[in-house]
């Protein structure tokens, strides 16, 4: 008996360091599985974002969405908070990182503005994964260099899509959650297709999942997401508006117009026949007012070998990164009068002319 | 007496500012027209040029309903005494009403019907500039603006003379703005 069982241990004991061998084989190569899948190994890439004075904290988007710390989607949030309490504005660069003046923009807000009353979240490079390479399809710049008083800062020119080595490929077709409209694969990498985002989703979803949690969590009142368009798309030079926007957009629109600086307005696409921009979903799904701004990019569209993004004859990299600066200001201006309460005002100070910024150029603002 | 030259001199520049400005109102009260409070804000293809005016009437202290989509059966329980339509297709916009070109097109028919048969006079405006003059806009304001009592463009919206084309043809009075925000001293002006 005892030899049985001493036999039967023995035996039991080979086939148990098979199984151990067999189960540890399988834990490696799920591991290794869960690290192509979910790429959570690789850090978030840094950029040169130098905060002034009127920062006073920064946060990280995982801070909201957890699961995105340590990843390549991780990126920083900068607070601009007010010495009089008010109301609140989210504004993203970066969801498309090669429509640089909304980055461009978005850094001259973190390193030249302050703010009064009120608090100012800026995000800089908001898909952060799409920050970390070009697109390889277009003959672009890998990086611009702006020669400032502190030396050459240098800014990476992105891509529109999420890294490809940071997301499983794409699928055939992409089935936007939770409607389940039907894009191009690819566009499962592009921030501004996957709104309101997804806990348990891809990289990208998780991003857009993260600044829904944001604008949820500190009760964010106006959105404002940074874009450039091909200088001949019908939307170029756009402000668009979430329907509940339109009447602060509208007011905002006539105002630019005022001061010499046309704009064309236009109201989001209906939920039921596009989903997943950020204009509509920050409107539907948040209490925020929600808008979109378009400059004019020559370095979209049927864009020429050698194109010059920054010192562009028509359409100067200083010039595009003043309009998205002018349309901010003249959007917290409108919502600060549409809302008429002081307790919900916010007052955003740039500590620089405009008129400065196209004359004399970011050199000459950028610290 | 160089007192009272003065005074007469006062007295002939305010009488001569108050025939200038209240001439356009009287232009439109010799043919019949006039315009009065309350307004009905509505749009001719569902651009955002309506929110514009609604922001600019507010801005003057006109008394409005804001309606963009409002249809001819509902005109009356309104209870309003001008139409200020602003033209503009957008598809963006048609397409959150649920509308097409063509249903926007029978909408506004219905509409101006049921207005011409209360005496409802409307003022037709084109704040939008050159951006918001394509195929359809067009196909809008050449069917319409004929049916308009007054019209207010936007100078870059009439680049091709179009406004002025069919305010020849069709006698309306026509006032061109600078800028859209200009908008809002006509309709002061103009509505009582």
């Amino acid at each position: 008996m005892l030899n049985k069982h001493m036999s039967g241990r023995s035996n039991f004991s080979r086939t148990g360091y098979f199984l151990l061998f067999a189960v540890a084989v399988l834990l490696l190569t799920l591991t290794f599985q869960a690290q192509i899948v979910i790429h959570g190994t690789a850090e978030p890439i840094s950029h040169d974002v130098r905060p002034g004075y009127g920062v006073t904290d920064v946060k990280w988007l995982s801070d909201y969405q957890p699961a995105l710390r340590g990843t390549p989607g991780d990126t920083p949030i900068y607070h601009l908070e007010g010495k009089e309490n008010g109301g609140t504005a989210l504004i993203l660069g970066g969801t498309h990182p090669n429509e640089l003046a909304g980055v461009l923009a978005a850094v001259l807000l973190v390193e030249q503005s302050e703010v009064s009353a009120g608090t100012v979240f800026v995000v800089p490079n908001a898909n952060n994964s799409a920050s970390s390479y070009t697109d390889p399809r277009h003959d672009v710049p890998e990086w611009i260099e702006i020669r400032t008083e502190s030396g050459v800062r240098k800014f990476r020119y992105g891509s529109r899509y999420t890294n490809p080595e940071h997301q499983k490929e794409d699928p055939e077709k992409f089935h936007h959650y939770p409607s389940g409209f039907e894009l191009e694969g690819k566009e499962s990498r592009n921030l501004n297709r996957v709104h309101p985002g997804k806990k348990d989703g891809s990289l990208t979803q998780q991003i857009s999942y993260g600044l829904f949690e944001f604008v949820d969590t500190e009760s964010v009142n106006v959105v404002i997401d940074m874009h450039e368009a091909s200088p001949d798309w019908r939307l170029a030079n756009s402000l668009i508006c979430h329907p509940d926007a339109l009447e602060i957009g509208s007011m905002a629109k006539m105002n630019m117009e005022m001061e010499g600086t046309d704009i064309k307005i236009e109201q989001s696409r209906p939920a039921d026949k596009f989903h997943g921009l950020s204009h509509r979903e920050f409107g539907d799904n948040t209490e925020a007012y929600a808008f979109l701004i378009e400059s004019r990019n020559p370095g979209q569209g049927d864009v020429k070998d050698n194109v010059d993004i920054v010192d562009h004859p028509k359409f100067p990299l200083k010039r595009r990164v003043k309009f998205q600066l002018k349309t901010i200001n003249h959007i917290l201006t409108s919502y600060n009068s549409f809302v008429g309460d002081p307790a919900r005002k916010i007052d955003l100070n740039l500590n620089m002319e405009l008129t400065e910024l196209e004359k004399s150029g970011l050199s000459e603002v950028l610290r | 007496m160089n007192k009272y030259k003065l005074l007469n001199s006062t007295v002939v520049v305010l009488v001569l500012l108050s025939l200038f400005f209240s001439g356009v109102a009287a232009e439109e009260e010799a043919k019949g027209v006039t315009f009065e409070q309350p307004i009905l804000i509505t749009s001719f293809g569902q651009s955002p040029g309506a929110m514009m005016a609604k922001v600019l009437s507010k801005r003057v202290d006109l008394e409005f309903v804001y309606n963009p989509t409002v249809k001819g059966e509902n005109l009356e329980e309104l209870d309003i005494n001008t139409i200020v339509a602003v033209v503009g297709a957008s598809g963006k916009g048609l397409g959150a009403a649920g509308l097409d070109i063509e249903d926007e097109i029978s909408r506004v028919e219905s509409l101006l019907q049921t207005a011409e048969e209360l005496e409802i006079p409307m003022i037709i405006m084109h704040i939008e500039g050159v951006q918001r003059r394509g195929d359809m806009s067009n196909k809008l304001i050449k069917t319409f603006v004929p049916q308009s009592e007054y019209i207010i463009v936007q100078k870059s919206g009439n680049d091709d003379g179009l406004f002025t084309k069919l305010s020849e043809e069709n006698e309306i009075t026509l006032e061109q703005v600078e800028k859209a925000a200009d908008a809002a001293p006509v309709l002061n002006e103009i509505i009582d």
